[in-house]
């Protein structure tokens, strides 16, 4: 079984610095009616950074909130039907969210409508470096993981523009 | 306005043509997304996928009304599947939308904004048939071809849509004329 | 036609989004276009007698130096623009999950 761990992670494809896709769950995207894949390292960061206008507010904010950022890595599949993806693929995913450093501050669990959403935090030195959200429906698995020093202040503070939703930061029970 | 491009034509002859057809239309295609979904850096989005969608399939008008029955169309789609993406109820719903003490002249800003909500506020379908009615000044006819709709259908969602605008500002100021 | 026409009128007319959307539509057009060198699009038209072949050369040279740098801005423009259109998906995807989840959330603390 260890060994099999070992030549597992090892052609395990990088989805970011301490993140990897299971291959399992890359796999999917041959299922999926419509996959999202963006992977944007630091380079790419400051390259999109340089085409945010600081004289429109929506993207002044991203620009600021570019600073303390690694990376940002979304994978989602979006299915026709039911039953594409099993709970083998999303513990792959969680299992190298177990390890020192992150911690799980929500998940929640809807019988009725077969959905799971995490979100998981990574804390180092007291200061938030990582965010993962991982978001389990019926048709649709998405995976995001924002790396680096990520304001959930900042990030909040985008909802009501570019389509992103509103997020009271104060009602939310995570911690910066 | 040359619409079709040819084989053999140098690429910097394309990209002349393309350029003015996204400058003439591209008030109209952000207009519809941005009164649909009322965030601006989404409309901006949608608007650029459909000029990108555009530029793939540019060889295929064969005239300037083709064109524009087109991106109306795809612009209108790509709003509506927008937005179902979201998988969000509009923010404000027609009972938050704070009502003026006097009914505000037309051209006031107060009286556009919120309007504008209210629109924006609308159900889906309903929400484009007015954006078409107003902003594009289509007639029902040719909004039923834009959405594949039956001209009842529309008929019935801008009589609706427009009792319920007219109620809620009625309500606030007791305007009979409105 | 009513005073709600009129104002429905003036609240949803058109509003142009800018130069800057145009710029960024054209980038990401050019980045999607099919590859084709600028050399063979120069040449496609250019079919000089065998005489002028040296002076057509050196001119050749001196617009391919000023295309190959208009090319590489292009280039990068293109790649930034798209670079800041996965961005905004990104945090948007991003955005929608953190949203449903604090809903979720919500709605178990009723």
């Amino acid at each position: 079984m260890r060994i099999r761990a070992i030549l597992l992670m090892a052609a395990l494809p990088v989805f970011a610095q301490d993140i990897k896709m299971p291959a399992s769950v890359e796999r999917l995207s041959a299922k999926a009616v419509e996959t999202v894949d963006v992977q944007l390292d630091g380079a790419l960061l400051q390259l999109a950074g340089r085409f945010l206008s600081g004289h429109k507010p929506d993207e002044a904010k991203v620009k600021d909130m570019l600073g303390g950022l690694k990376g940002i890595y979304v994978r989602s599949f979006e299915f026709s039907q039911e039953g594409e993806y099993t709970a083998e693929d999303l513990e792959a995913i969680r299992s190298q969210l177990r390890v020192p450093g992150w911690s799980k501050i929500v998940g929640v669990v809807s019988k009725k409508d077969k959905e799971h959403t995490e979100v998981y935090l990574k804390v180092e030195g007291g200061r938030v470096g990582g965010l993962v959200v991982l978001a389990a429906e019926p048709k649709e698995l998405t995976l995001v993981h924002i790396n680096g020093s990520i304001s959930l202040e900042k990030l909040s503070e985008l909802g009501g523009h570019f389509g992103v939703p509103k997020i009271d930061i104060e009602k939310n029970p995570a911690k910066d | 306005m040359r619409l079709a491009t040819q084989m053999a034509e140098p690429a910097a002859v394309e990209v002349v043509d393309f350029a003015a057809i996204v400058r003439e239309h591209q008030a109209m295609v952000f207009s519809i997304a941005y009164h649909y979904l009322r965030d601006r850096a989404l409309a901006e989005e949608v608007a650029q996928e459909v000029f990108l969608q555009l530029h793939q399939h540019l060889a295929e008008f064969d005239s300037a009304s083709h064109l524009t029955f087109w991106l109306r169309r795809v612009t209108s789609h790509r709003s509506i599947d927008s937005s179902r993406r979201r998988k969000l109820r509009p923010q404000v719903s027609l009972d938050d939308v704070p009502e003026p003490a006097a009914m505000p002249a037309v051209g006031d800003p107060m009286l556009s904004r919120a309007l504008q909500r209210l629109v924006a506020s609308l159900p889906e379908k309903p929400r484009m048939v007015v954006l078409l009615r107003y902003q594009e000044d289509l007639d029902p006819g040719e909004i039923a071809e834009v959405l594949d709709m039956p001209v009842r259908t529309v008929k019935s969602h801008l009589q609706r849509s427009l009792a319920l605008l007219r109620e809620k500002l009625h309500r606030s100021v007791g305007e009979e004329n409105v | 036609m009513s005073r709600l026409d009129d104002a429905l009128k003036e609240a949803l007319r058109r509003e142009d989004p800018g130069p800057d959307f145009t710029r960024a539509v054209l980038a990401r057009a050019a980045a999607e276009r099919p590859k084709r060198s600028w050399w063979s699009a120069l040449a496609s038209g250019f079919r000089p007698p065998l005489v002028r072949w040296a002076t057509a050369g050196v001119l050749a040279c001196a617009l391919l130096a000023t295309g190959l740098e208009y090319r590489r801005e292009q280039h990068q423009r293109a790649e930034g623009e798209a670079a800041k259109h996965q961005l905004v998906l990104a945090l948007r995807i991003a955005g929608v999950k953190l949203h449903v989840a604090q809903e979720k959330v919500f709605e178990r603390n009723d």
